[in-house]
Protein backbone atom coordinates (compact mmCIF):
# COMPACT_ATOMS: atom_id res chain seq x y z
CA UNK A 1 0.00 0.00 0.00
CA UNK A 2 0.93 3.33 -0.60
CA UNK A 3 2.41 5.18 2.60
CA UNK A 4 -0.49 7.46 2.70
CA UNK A 5 -3.27 4.72 1.95
CA UNK A 6 -1.43 3.08 4.85
CA UNK A 7 -1.45 5.67 7.37
CA UNK A 8 -5.62 5.74 6.34
CA UNK A 9 -6.24 2.42 7.08
CA UNK A 10 -4.22 1.97 10.11
CA UNK A 11 -5.14 5.01 11.94
CA UNK A 12 -8.58 3.77 10.83
CA UNK A 13 -8.74 0.51 12.14
CA UNK A 14 -7.02 1.72 15.62
CA UNK A 15 -9.30 4.29 16.04
CA UNK A 16 -12.10 1.80 15.71
CA UNK A 17 -10.22 -1.01 17.85
CA UNK A 18 -9.43 1.23 20.40
CA UNK A 19 -12.72 2.70 20.93
CA UNK A 20 -14.53 -1.01 21.33
CA UNK A 21 -13.55 -1.41 24.71
CA UNK A 22 -15.24 2.10 25.72
CA UNK A 23 -18.30 1.64 23.81
CA UNK A 24 -18.51 -1.95 25.38
CA UNK A 25 -18.35 -0.19 28.83
CA UNK A 26 -21.21 2.27 27.66
CA UNK A 27 -23.40 0.03 26.39
CA UNK A 28 -23.22 -3.06 29.08
CA UNK A 29 -23.43 0.83 31.56
CA UNK A 30 -26.74 1.67 29.79
CA UNK A 31 -28.14 -1.89 29.74
CA UNK A 32 -28.19 -2.35 33.54
CA UNK A 33 -29.45 0.88 33.87
CA UNK A 34 -32.07 -0.60 31.75
CA UNK A 35 -32.53 -3.74 33.82
CA UNK A 36 -32.18 -2.18 37.00
CA UNK A 37 -32.57 1.54 37.05
CA UNK A 38 -36.79 2.61 37.73
CA UNK A 39 -37.56 5.46 36.57
CA UNK A 40 -39.40 6.16 39.64
CA UNK A 41 -36.30 5.10 41.98
CA UNK A 42 -34.12 8.13 39.37
CA UNK A 43 -36.70 10.48 40.04
CA UNK A 44 -36.32 9.50 44.38
CA UNK A 45 -32.80 10.58 43.46
CA UNK A 46 -32.75 13.24 41.72
CA UNK A 47 -32.99 16.88 43.19
CA UNK A 48 -35.35 19.74 42.90
CA UNK A 49 -33.86 22.89 41.13
CA UNK A 50 -32.48 22.72 37.50
CA UNK A 51 -28.90 23.86 39.14
CA UNK A 52 -28.65 20.67 41.29
CA UNK A 53 -29.54 18.59 39.07
CA UNK A 54 -26.89 19.82 36.48
CA UNK A 55 -24.33 19.97 38.97
CA UNK A 56 -25.11 16.36 40.24
CA UNK A 57 -25.17 15.33 36.53
CA UNK A 58 -21.45 17.08 35.46
CA UNK A 59 -20.22 15.19 38.61
CA UNK A 60 -21.54 11.73 37.84
CA UNK A 61 -18.79 11.36 35.86
CA UNK A 62 -16.49 10.56 39.20
CA UNK A 63 -18.74 7.65 39.96
CA UNK A 64 -19.93 6.38 36.46
CA UNK A 65 -16.28 6.62 34.47
CA UNK A 66 -17.17 6.61 30.80
CA UNK A 67 -15.36 8.24 28.24
CA UNK A 68 -16.69 10.00 25.06
CA UNK A 69 -16.78 6.40 22.95
CA UNK A 70 -19.74 5.39 25.95
CA UNK A 71 -21.39 7.75 27.42
CA UNK A 72 -24.12 8.13 24.81
CA UNK A 73 -25.93 5.00 25.66
CA UNK A 74 -25.42 5.59 29.01
CA UNK A 75 -27.19 9.00 28.33
CA UNK A 76 -29.52 8.44 26.70
CA UNK A 77 -30.43 5.06 28.94
CA UNK A 78 -30.74 7.94 31.90
CA UNK A 79 -32.62 9.92 29.71
CA UNK A 80 -35.20 7.04 28.81
CA UNK A 81 -35.83 6.81 32.78
CA UNK A 82 -36.86 10.55 33.05
CA UNK A 83 -33.71 11.94 33.51
CA UNK A 84 -33.74 15.20 32.31
CA UNK A 85 -32.43 16.26 28.53
CA UNK A 86 -30.61 19.32 29.85
CA UNK A 87 -28.89 17.00 32.78
CA UNK A 88 -28.21 15.01 30.38
CA UNK A 89 -26.40 16.75 28.38
CA UNK A 90 -24.28 17.81 30.96
CA UNK A 91 -23.16 14.35 31.68
CA UNK A 92 -22.55 13.79 27.78
CA UNK A 93 -20.31 16.95 27.93
CA UNK A 94 -18.34 16.37 31.41
CA UNK A 95 -17.96 12.74 32.07
CA UNK A 96 -15.28 12.26 29.42
CA UNK A 97 -13.11 14.06 31.30
CA UNK A 98 -14.12 14.41 35.15
CA UNK A 99 -13.58 11.03 35.84
CA UNK A 100 -11.11 9.11 37.74
CA UNK A 101 -9.27 7.80 34.53
CA UNK A 102 -8.95 10.79 32.08
CA UNK A 103 -7.32 12.18 35.57
CA UNK A 104 -4.83 10.37 36.37
CA UNK A 105 -3.38 9.93 32.67
CA UNK A 106 -3.38 13.83 32.55
CA UNK A 107 -1.41 13.83 36.03
CA UNK A 108 1.04 11.23 34.24
CA UNK A 109 1.17 13.08 31.02
CA UNK A 110 1.89 15.65 32.53
CA UNK A 111 4.22 14.47 35.72
CA UNK A 112 2.03 15.37 38.45
CA UNK A 113 1.38 18.52 37.45
CA UNK A 114 -2.66 19.18 39.28
CA UNK A 115 -2.54 23.07 38.31
CA UNK A 116 -2.95 21.31 35.06
CA UNK A 117 -5.50 18.62 35.78
CA UNK A 118 -7.05 20.59 38.04
CA UNK A 119 -7.79 23.59 34.94
CA UNK A 120 -8.96 21.10 32.79
CA UNK A 121 -11.26 19.62 35.37
CA UNK A 122 -12.91 23.03 35.56
CA UNK A 123 -13.25 23.86 32.32
CA UNK A 124 -15.27 21.00 31.36
CA UNK A 125 -17.39 21.34 33.99
CA UNK A 126 -17.81 25.10 33.39
CA UNK A 127 -18.54 24.43 29.90
CA UNK A 128 -21.18 21.46 31.04
CA UNK A 129 -22.63 23.82 33.87
CA UNK A 130 -23.27 26.25 31.51
CA UNK A 131 -24.72 24.38 28.42
CA UNK A 132 -26.96 22.39 31.19
CA UNK A 133 -28.01 25.53 32.41
CA UNK A 134 -28.74 27.35 29.52
CA UNK A 135 -30.44 24.37 27.96
CA UNK A 136 -33.04 24.34 31.12
CA UNK A 137 -33.55 28.04 30.02
CA UNK A 138 -33.40 27.68 26.67
CA UNK A 139 -35.26 24.43 25.88
CA UNK A 140 -37.31 23.01 28.48
CA UNK A 141 -39.80 21.13 26.25
CA UNK A 142 -37.36 19.59 24.74
CA UNK A 143 -37.70 15.97 24.58
CA UNK A 144 -35.60 13.59 26.32
CA UNK A 145 -32.93 11.64 24.99
CA UNK A 146 -34.17 8.07 23.47
CA UNK A 147 -32.23 4.68 22.05
CA UNK A 148 -32.71 1.83 20.70
CA UNK A 149 -35.37 1.40 23.51
CA UNK A 150 -36.35 -1.34 25.89
CA UNK A 151 -36.36 -3.56 22.45
CA UNK A 152 -36.19 -6.32 24.55
CA UNK A 153 -38.19 -9.86 24.66
CA UNK A 154 -38.93 -9.41 28.91
CA UNK A 155 -40.86 -5.88 27.29
CA UNK A 156 -42.72 -8.60 24.39
CA UNK A 157 -43.39 -11.36 26.81
CA UNK A 158 -41.41 -13.94 25.49
CA UNK A 159 -40.44 -16.74 27.06
CA UNK A 160 -36.85 -16.24 27.76
CA UNK A 161 -33.68 -18.77 28.80
CA UNK A 162 -31.19 -17.20 30.13
CA UNK A 163 -32.76 -14.29 32.36
CA UNK A 164 -31.17 -11.48 33.77
CA UNK A 165 -27.75 -12.11 31.91
CA UNK A 166 -29.42 -12.58 28.09
CA UNK A 167 -31.62 -9.78 28.66
CA UNK A 168 -28.40 -7.20 29.13
CA UNK A 169 -26.63 -8.67 26.49
CA UNK A 170 -29.09 -8.37 24.46
CA UNK A 171 -29.82 -4.60 25.17
CA UNK A 172 -26.21 -4.16 25.00
CA UNK A 173 -25.90 -5.63 21.51
CA UNK A 174 -29.24 -3.59 20.36
CA UNK A 175 -27.39 -0.37 21.76
CA UNK A 176 -23.79 -1.46 20.32
CA UNK A 177 -25.49 -1.42 16.73
CA UNK A 178 -27.30 1.52 17.27
CA UNK A 179 -24.27 3.82 17.63
CA UNK A 180 -21.49 1.87 15.83
CA UNK A 181 -22.36 3.39 12.18
CA UNK A 182 -21.63 6.76 13.99
CA UNK A 183 -19.12 5.55 16.09
CA UNK A 184 -17.32 3.85 12.83
CA UNK A 185 -18.25 6.45 10.52
CA UNK A 186 -16.25 9.08 12.96
CA UNK A 187 -13.61 7.09 13.02
CA UNK A 188 -13.33 7.29 9.35
CA UNK A 189 -13.62 10.81 9.22
CA UNK A 190 -11.39 11.15 11.83
CA UNK A 191 -8.53 9.00 9.71
CA UNK A 192 -9.32 11.19 6.68
CA UNK A 193 -8.65 14.11 8.32
CA UNK A 194 -5.31 13.02 10.06
CA UNK A 195 -3.98 11.73 7.01
CA UNK A 196 -4.89 14.51 4.65
CA UNK A 197 -5.16 17.70 6.76
CA UNK A 198 -1.86 19.88 6.69
CA UNK A 199 -1.82 20.28 10.42
CA UNK A 200 1.78 21.77 10.09
CA UNK A 201 0.71 24.59 8.85
CA UNK A 202 -2.48 25.26 11.67
CA UNK A 203 1.11 24.45 14.16
CA UNK A 204 3.14 27.03 12.55
CA UNK A 205 0.80 29.70 13.22
CA UNK A 206 0.60 28.98 17.07
CA UNK A 207 3.72 31.20 18.13
CA UNK A 208 1.70 33.91 20.25
CA UNK A 209 -0.62 33.44 23.25
CA UNK A 210 -3.88 34.13 21.69
CA UNK A 211 -2.30 32.03 18.37
CA UNK A 212 -1.96 29.01 20.12
CA UNK A 213 -5.37 29.30 21.03
CA UNK A 214 -6.80 29.52 18.15
CA UNK A 215 -4.50 27.05 16.48
CA UNK A 216 -4.88 23.90 18.80
CA UNK A 217 -8.78 24.14 19.38
CA UNK A 218 -9.42 22.81 16.22
CA UNK A 219 -7.07 20.72 15.98
CA UNK A 220 -8.00 19.02 18.55
CA UNK A 221 -11.44 19.13 17.09
CA UNK A 222 -10.33 17.60 13.69
CA UNK A 223 -7.89 14.86 15.71
CA UNK A 224 -11.05 13.19 17.92
CA UNK A 225 -8.14 11.71 19.91
CA UNK A 226 -10.21 9.82 23.15
CA UNK A 227 -9.69 11.69 26.69
CA UNK A 228 -8.11 9.10 28.15
CA UNK A 229 -4.99 9.80 25.61
CA UNK A 230 -4.90 13.34 24.35
CA UNK A 231 -2.97 14.61 27.27
CA UNK A 232 0.02 13.04 26.18
CA UNK A 233 -0.48 14.42 22.74
CA UNK A 234 -0.83 18.11 24.32
CA UNK A 235 1.81 17.10 26.03
CA UNK A 236 4.11 16.65 23.08
CA UNK A 237 3.73 20.26 22.10
CA UNK A 238 4.15 21.62 25.46
CA UNK A 239 7.87 22.98 24.01
CA UNK A 240 5.55 25.15 21.29
CA UNK A 241 2.61 26.37 22.80
CA UNK A 242 1.02 27.83 25.92
CA UNK A 243 -0.51 26.40 29.25
CA UNK A 244 -3.75 27.98 28.09
CA UNK A 245 -3.49 26.71 24.40
CA UNK A 246 -3.10 22.94 26.08
CA UNK A 247 -6.02 23.16 28.37
CA UNK A 248 -8.03 23.95 25.38
CA UNK A 249 -6.65 21.54 23.14
CA UNK A 250 -7.71 18.91 26.16
CA UNK A 251 -11.22 20.38 26.75
CA UNK A 252 -12.59 20.98 23.15
CA UNK A 253 -11.46 17.58 21.92
CA UNK A 254 -13.63 15.82 24.15
CA UNK A 255 -16.81 17.99 23.49
CA UNK A 256 -16.05 19.04 19.71
CA UNK A 257 -15.12 16.35 18.02
CA UNK A 258 -15.43 14.61 14.26
CA UNK A 259 -15.58 11.31 15.93
CA UNK A 260 -18.12 11.67 18.25
CA UNK A 261 -20.03 14.85 16.33
CA UNK A 262 -21.79 12.21 14.18
CA UNK A 263 -23.51 10.40 17.12
CA UNK A 264 -23.88 14.15 19.26
CA UNK A 265 -26.03 15.14 16.29
CA UNK A 266 -28.15 11.64 15.95
CA UNK A 267 -29.06 11.87 19.72
CA UNK A 268 -29.40 15.47 20.25
CA UNK A 269 -31.81 18.27 18.83
CA UNK A 270 -29.55 20.16 16.78
CA UNK A 271 -30.29 23.23 18.09
CA UNK A 272 -28.63 21.83 21.22
CA UNK A 273 -25.86 20.62 19.25
CA UNK A 274 -25.38 24.82 18.14
CA UNK A 275 -25.44 25.51 21.32
CA UNK A 276 -22.75 23.10 22.39
CA UNK A 277 -20.37 24.51 20.02
CA UNK A 278 -21.25 27.76 20.30
CA UNK A 279 -21.25 28.15 24.20
CA UNK A 280 -17.75 25.43 24.49
CA UNK A 281 -15.57 27.42 21.87
CA UNK A 282 -16.72 30.89 22.92
CA UNK A 283 -16.00 29.43 26.85
CA UNK A 284 -13.27 27.54 26.59
CA UNK A 285 -11.57 30.38 24.23
CA UNK A 286 -12.10 33.28 26.67
CA UNK A 287 -11.15 30.47 29.49
CA UNK A 288 -7.51 30.00 27.78
CA UNK A 289 -6.19 33.42 27.48
CA UNK A 290 -7.08 34.25 31.33
CA UNK A 291 -5.32 30.73 32.20
CA UNK A 292 -2.60 32.45 29.91
CA UNK A 293 -2.59 35.93 31.49
CA UNK A 294 -2.73 34.78 35.24
CA UNK A 295 0.04 32.05 34.64
CA UNK A 296 2.42 33.56 31.92
CA UNK A 297 1.54 37.35 33.25
CA UNK A 298 0.30 40.26 31.46
CA UNK B 1 -35.92 -6.70 7.57
CA UNK B 2 -36.99 -9.45 9.89
CA UNK B 3 -36.23 -10.09 13.32
CA UNK B 4 -34.18 -13.12 12.17
CA UNK B 5 -31.91 -11.79 9.80
CA UNK B 6 -31.19 -8.94 11.89
CA UNK B 7 -30.40 -11.28 14.48
CA UNK B 8 -28.16 -13.19 12.52
CA UNK B 9 -26.29 -9.76 11.11
CA UNK B 10 -25.33 -8.92 14.26
CA UNK B 11 -24.17 -12.46 15.24
CA UNK B 12 -21.61 -12.67 12.28
CA UNK B 13 -20.65 -9.09 12.44
CA UNK B 14 -20.01 -9.13 16.48
CA UNK B 15 -18.11 -12.49 15.89
CA UNK B 16 -16.22 -10.65 13.16
CA UNK B 17 -15.09 -8.53 15.27
CA UNK B 18 -13.92 -10.75 18.03
CA UNK B 19 -11.59 -12.70 14.91
CA UNK B 20 -10.05 -9.68 13.55
CA UNK B 21 -8.62 -8.89 17.48
CA UNK B 22 -7.86 -12.74 17.36
CA UNK B 23 -5.94 -12.40 14.12
CA UNK B 24 -3.81 -9.50 14.64
CA UNK B 25 -2.54 -10.78 18.24
CA UNK B 26 -2.05 -14.46 16.30
CA UNK B 27 -0.42 -12.79 13.34
CA UNK B 28 1.57 -10.22 15.86
CA UNK B 29 -0.05 -7.04 14.00
CA UNK B 30 -2.26 -5.79 17.24
CA UNK B 31 1.30 -3.71 18.06
CA UNK B 32 0.81 -1.87 14.71
CA UNK B 33 -2.77 -0.21 15.71
CA UNK B 34 -2.85 -0.44 19.78
CA UNK B 35 -0.38 0.17 22.71
CA UNK B 36 0.71 -3.49 24.10
CA UNK B 37 -0.11 -1.50 27.45
CA UNK B 38 -3.21 -2.36 26.46
CA UNK B 39 -3.60 -6.03 25.57
CA UNK B 40 -5.06 -7.36 28.41
CA UNK B 41 -7.98 -4.71 27.96
CA UNK B 42 -8.06 -5.75 24.17
CA UNK B 43 -8.13 -9.00 24.76
CA UNK B 44 -10.96 -8.98 26.81
CA UNK B 45 -12.79 -6.61 24.57
CA UNK B 46 -12.48 -10.05 21.74
CA UNK B 47 -13.83 -12.35 24.21
CA UNK B 48 -16.94 -10.08 25.23
CA UNK B 49 -17.32 -9.50 21.45
CA UNK B 50 -17.71 -13.01 20.75
CA UNK B 51 -19.72 -14.04 23.45
CA UNK B 52 -22.12 -11.52 22.65
CA UNK B 53 -21.85 -12.80 19.27
CA UNK B 54 -22.45 -15.92 20.29
CA UNK B 55 -25.41 -15.38 22.57
CA UNK B 56 -26.80 -13.16 19.41
CA UNK B 57 -26.65 -15.96 17.08
CA UNK B 58 -28.47 -17.96 20.16
CA UNK B 59 -30.96 -15.81 20.19
CA UNK B 60 -31.74 -15.71 15.97
CA UNK B 61 -33.48 -19.84 16.61
CA UNK B 62 -36.05 -17.93 18.78
CA UNK B 63 -36.68 -14.85 16.34
CA UNK B 64 -39.86 -15.24 14.06
CA UNK B 65 -38.49 -15.60 10.83
CA UNK B 66 -41.18 -12.89 9.56
CA UNK B 67 -41.36 -10.61 12.01
CA UNK B 68 -39.70 -7.32 11.45
CA UNK B 69 -37.19 -5.76 13.91
CA UNK B 70 -38.38 -2.23 13.56
CA UNK B 71 -41.88 -3.13 14.95
CA UNK B 72 -39.83 -3.79 18.54
CA UNK B 73 -37.11 -0.72 18.48
CA UNK B 74 -38.49 2.44 20.19
CA UNK B 75 -35.69 4.18 17.96
CA UNK B 76 -35.40 7.82 16.68
CA UNK B 77 -37.15 7.50 13.56
CA UNK B 78 -36.14 4.50 12.07
CA UNK B 79 -39.89 3.01 12.98
CA UNK B 80 -41.06 2.41 9.28
CA UNK B 81 -39.59 -0.48 8.20
CA UNK B 82 -37.88 0.51 5.04
CA UNK B 83 -35.99 2.77 6.88
CA UNK B 84 -35.09 0.84 9.61
CA UNK B 85 -33.89 -1.99 6.67
CA UNK B 86 -31.76 0.83 5.25
CA UNK B 87 -29.91 2.01 8.43
CA UNK B 88 -29.21 -1.69 9.32
CA UNK B 89 -27.92 -2.41 6.44
CA UNK B 90 -26.02 1.01 6.14
CA UNK B 91 -25.03 0.15 9.83
CA UNK B 92 -23.98 -3.32 8.79
CA UNK B 93 -21.96 -2.16 6.01
CA UNK B 94 -19.99 0.67 7.91
CA UNK B 95 -18.77 -1.55 10.59
CA UNK B 96 -17.69 -4.56 7.89
CA UNK B 97 -15.58 -1.83 6.33
CA UNK B 98 -12.63 -1.98 9.16
CA UNK B 99 -13.40 -5.48 9.69
CA UNK B 100 -12.57 -6.32 6.04
CA UNK B 101 -9.32 -3.75 6.35
CA UNK B 102 -8.05 -5.16 9.33
CA UNK B 103 -8.44 -9.03 8.27
CA UNK B 104 -7.13 -8.46 4.85
CA UNK B 105 -4.39 -6.38 4.86
CA UNK B 106 -0.72 -6.55 6.50
CA UNK B 107 -0.17 -2.96 8.47
CA UNK B 108 2.81 -1.30 7.71
CA UNK B 109 4.06 1.52 10.66
CA UNK B 110 3.69 5.22 9.80
CA UNK B 111 5.60 6.58 7.77
CA UNK B 112 6.90 10.01 7.09
CA UNK B 113 3.63 10.92 5.69
CA UNK B 114 1.89 11.04 8.70
CA UNK B 115 3.51 14.04 9.44
CA UNK B 116 1.11 16.06 8.55
CA UNK B 117 3.51 18.45 7.06
CA UNK B 118 5.10 19.40 10.61
CA UNK B 119 9.24 20.62 9.37
CA UNK B 120 11.64 18.33 10.54
CA UNK B 121 13.41 21.65 12.05
CA UNK B 122 10.64 21.43 14.61
CA UNK B 123 10.82 18.16 15.75
CA UNK B 124 14.32 17.32 16.07
CA UNK B 125 15.03 16.48 19.80
CA UNK B 126 16.87 19.58 21.72
CA UNK B 127 18.85 19.47 25.30
CA UNK B 128 17.29 22.05 27.43
CA UNK B 129 18.62 25.66 27.11
CA UNK B 130 21.02 26.28 29.64
CA UNK B 131 20.91 22.93 30.67
CA UNK B 132 22.17 22.87 35.06
CA UNK B 133 25.78 21.51 35.37
CA UNK B 134 24.38 19.17 37.39
CA UNK B 135 26.20 15.75 39.15
CA UNK B 136 26.22 13.58 35.82
CA UNK B 137 26.16 9.79 36.26
CA UNK B 138 28.47 7.56 35.14
CA UNK B 139 27.94 6.57 31.55
CA UNK B 140 27.49 3.08 30.86
CA UNK B 141 29.85 0.69 29.41
CA UNK B 142 27.39 -0.88 27.25
CA UNK B 143 25.79 1.24 23.94
CA UNK B 144 22.20 1.84 25.09
CA UNK B 145 20.57 -0.59 22.44
CA UNK B 146 17.09 0.49 22.38
CA UNK B 147 15.81 4.33 21.43
CA UNK B 148 13.25 3.99 24.00
CA UNK B 149 16.59 3.50 26.70
CA UNK B 150 18.30 6.70 24.92
CA UNK B 151 15.37 8.89 24.82
CA UNK B 152 14.88 7.63 28.85
CA UNK B 153 18.17 8.52 29.17
CA UNK B 154 18.73 11.85 27.54
CA UNK B 155 15.67 13.08 29.99
CA UNK B 156 17.48 11.99 33.13
CA UNK B 157 20.74 13.12 32.19
CA UNK B 158 19.96 15.76 29.10
CA UNK B 159 23.69 16.72 28.27
CA UNK B 160 25.46 14.67 30.65
CA UNK B 161 24.59 11.99 27.74
CA UNK B 162 27.07 13.45 25.52
CA UNK B 163 29.41 10.87 24.39
CA UNK B 164 27.44 7.83 25.45
CA UNK B 165 27.72 4.60 22.72
CA UNK B 166 24.28 3.77 21.78
CA UNK B 167 22.76 1.38 18.89
CA UNK B 168 19.30 3.06 17.52
CA UNK B 169 16.79 1.64 15.21
CA UNK B 170 14.19 4.23 12.95
CA UNK B 171 13.17 5.59 9.71
CA UNK B 172 14.86 7.76 7.79
CA UNK B 173 13.74 11.15 6.89
CA UNK B 174 15.34 13.55 4.65
CA UNK B 175 15.57 17.44 4.59
CA UNK B 176 16.86 20.24 2.49
CA UNK B 177 16.40 22.16 6.13
CA UNK B 178 19.62 19.38 7.18
CA UNK B 179 23.20 19.74 6.07
CA UNK B 180 24.53 17.84 3.55
CA UNK B 181 24.24 13.95 4.60
CA UNK B 182 22.21 14.56 7.28
CA UNK B 183 18.66 13.28 8.21
CA UNK B 184 16.55 12.79 11.24
CA UNK B 185 16.04 9.25 12.73
CA UNK B 186 12.46 9.18 13.13
CA UNK B 187 10.12 7.53 15.79
CA UNK B 188 6.34 7.91 16.98
CA UNK B 189 5.38 7.20 20.30
CA UNK B 190 1.88 6.48 21.06
CA UNK B 191 -0.13 6.29 24.26
CA UNK B 192 -3.26 4.55 23.20
CA UNK B 193 -3.00 3.85 19.58
CA UNK B 194 -1.43 5.29 16.50
CA UNK B 195 -3.96 8.23 15.96
CA UNK B 196 -2.52 9.57 18.95
CA UNK B 197 0.81 9.21 17.55
CA UNK B 198 3.56 11.89 18.13
CA UNK B 199 6.96 12.13 16.22
CA UNK B 200 10.10 11.82 17.97
CA UNK B 201 13.31 12.80 15.60
CA UNK B 202 16.79 12.87 16.55
CA UNK B 203 19.37 14.19 13.99
CA UNK B 204 21.84 12.09 12.65
CA UNK B 205 25.22 12.96 11.50
CA UNK B 206 26.50 9.97 8.92
CA UNK B 207 29.70 8.81 8.62
CA UNK B 208 31.98 9.41 5.48
CA UNK B 209 31.28 8.87 2.21
CA UNK B 210 27.07 9.16 3.39
CA UNK B 211 25.44 6.15 3.73
CA UNK B 212 22.53 6.07 0.61
CA UNK B 213 19.63 5.42 2.93
CA UNK B 214 16.11 6.79 1.62
CA UNK B 215 12.97 8.73 3.19
CA UNK B 216 10.89 5.91 5.45
CA UNK B 217 13.81 3.16 5.38
CA UNK B 218 14.21 1.75 8.68
CA UNK B 219 17.87 1.84 9.76
CA UNK B 220 19.92 0.84 12.38
CA UNK B 221 23.09 3.23 13.79
CA UNK B 222 25.49 2.96 15.93
CA UNK B 223 27.13 5.84 17.00
CA UNK B 224 27.67 8.41 19.98
CA UNK B 225 25.69 10.86 21.29
CA UNK B 226 26.48 14.30 20.03
CA UNK B 227 25.40 17.75 20.31
CA UNK B 228 24.87 20.64 17.15
CA UNK B 229 24.43 23.72 17.57
CA UNK B 230 21.15 25.29 14.91
CA UNK B 231 19.71 28.64 15.29
CA UNK B 232 19.72 28.72 18.85
CA UNK B 233 18.62 25.41 19.56
CA UNK B 234 21.59 22.50 20.83
CA UNK B 235 20.25 19.35 19.07
CA UNK B 236 20.70 16.11 20.25
CA UNK B 237 22.57 14.48 17.46
CA UNK B 238 23.52 10.76 17.00
CA UNK B 239 27.21 10.70 15.28
CA UNK B 240 26.86 7.65 13.20
CA UNK B 241 29.78 5.27 12.88
CA UNK B 242 27.91 2.66 11.07
CA UNK B 243 24.45 2.92 9.68
CA UNK B 244 22.68 -0.74 8.36
CA UNK B 245 19.03 -0.98 6.68
CA UNK B 246 17.30 -3.11 8.71
CA UNK B 247 13.42 -4.94 8.61
CA UNK B 248 10.89 -2.21 10.27
CA UNK B 249 10.59 -4.09 13.74
CA UNK B 250 7.96 -5.60 15.51
CA UNK B 251 6.84 -2.81 17.53
CA UNK B 252 7.48 0.01 16.10
CA UNK B 253 6.43 2.53 18.32
CA UNK B 254 7.46 4.09 21.31
CA UNK B 255 5.63 4.50 24.13
CA UNK B 256 4.29 7.86 25.06
CA UNK B 257 5.70 8.44 28.04
CA UNK B 258 9.16 9.11 26.01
Amino acid sequence: MPGRLNELVVVFVSIVLQSQPFVLLGVFASALVQRYLSAERLARWLPRGRLSVVLLASGFGFVAPVCDCGVIPLARRLGAKGLPLYAATAFILAAPVVNPVVLASTAVAFQGDWTIVGLRMAMSLSVAVTVGLLAATLMPDALPLAGPGPALTAARGEDRRGGALAEIVEHAVAEYFDISLFIVLGALFTAVTQTFVPRGDLVALGSSRIGSVVALMPLATLLSICSEADAFVARAFAATFSAGALLAFMTIGQIVDLRNGLLLFRTLPGRLVALIVVVAYGLIFVESLAVNRVLLGP
Amino acid sequence: MSERTTALGRAVLLLASAALIAKLFAAGEMVKYITPALDSLTALTGLVLGVMGVMEAWRVRRCHPRRHAAEHSHGHGAERPLDAALEAGLTYAVVLLPLVLGLALAPRALGTSALGGERVTRLLLTFAPGAPAAPRPPKPDEPLTDTGALLAYLRRVADGSIGQPVRVTGMVMRSDALGAGEFALLRYAIAHCVADARPVALLVVPPTPAADVQTDQWVEIEGEVASREREGDRLVTIVAHRITPVEEPRNPYLFAAY
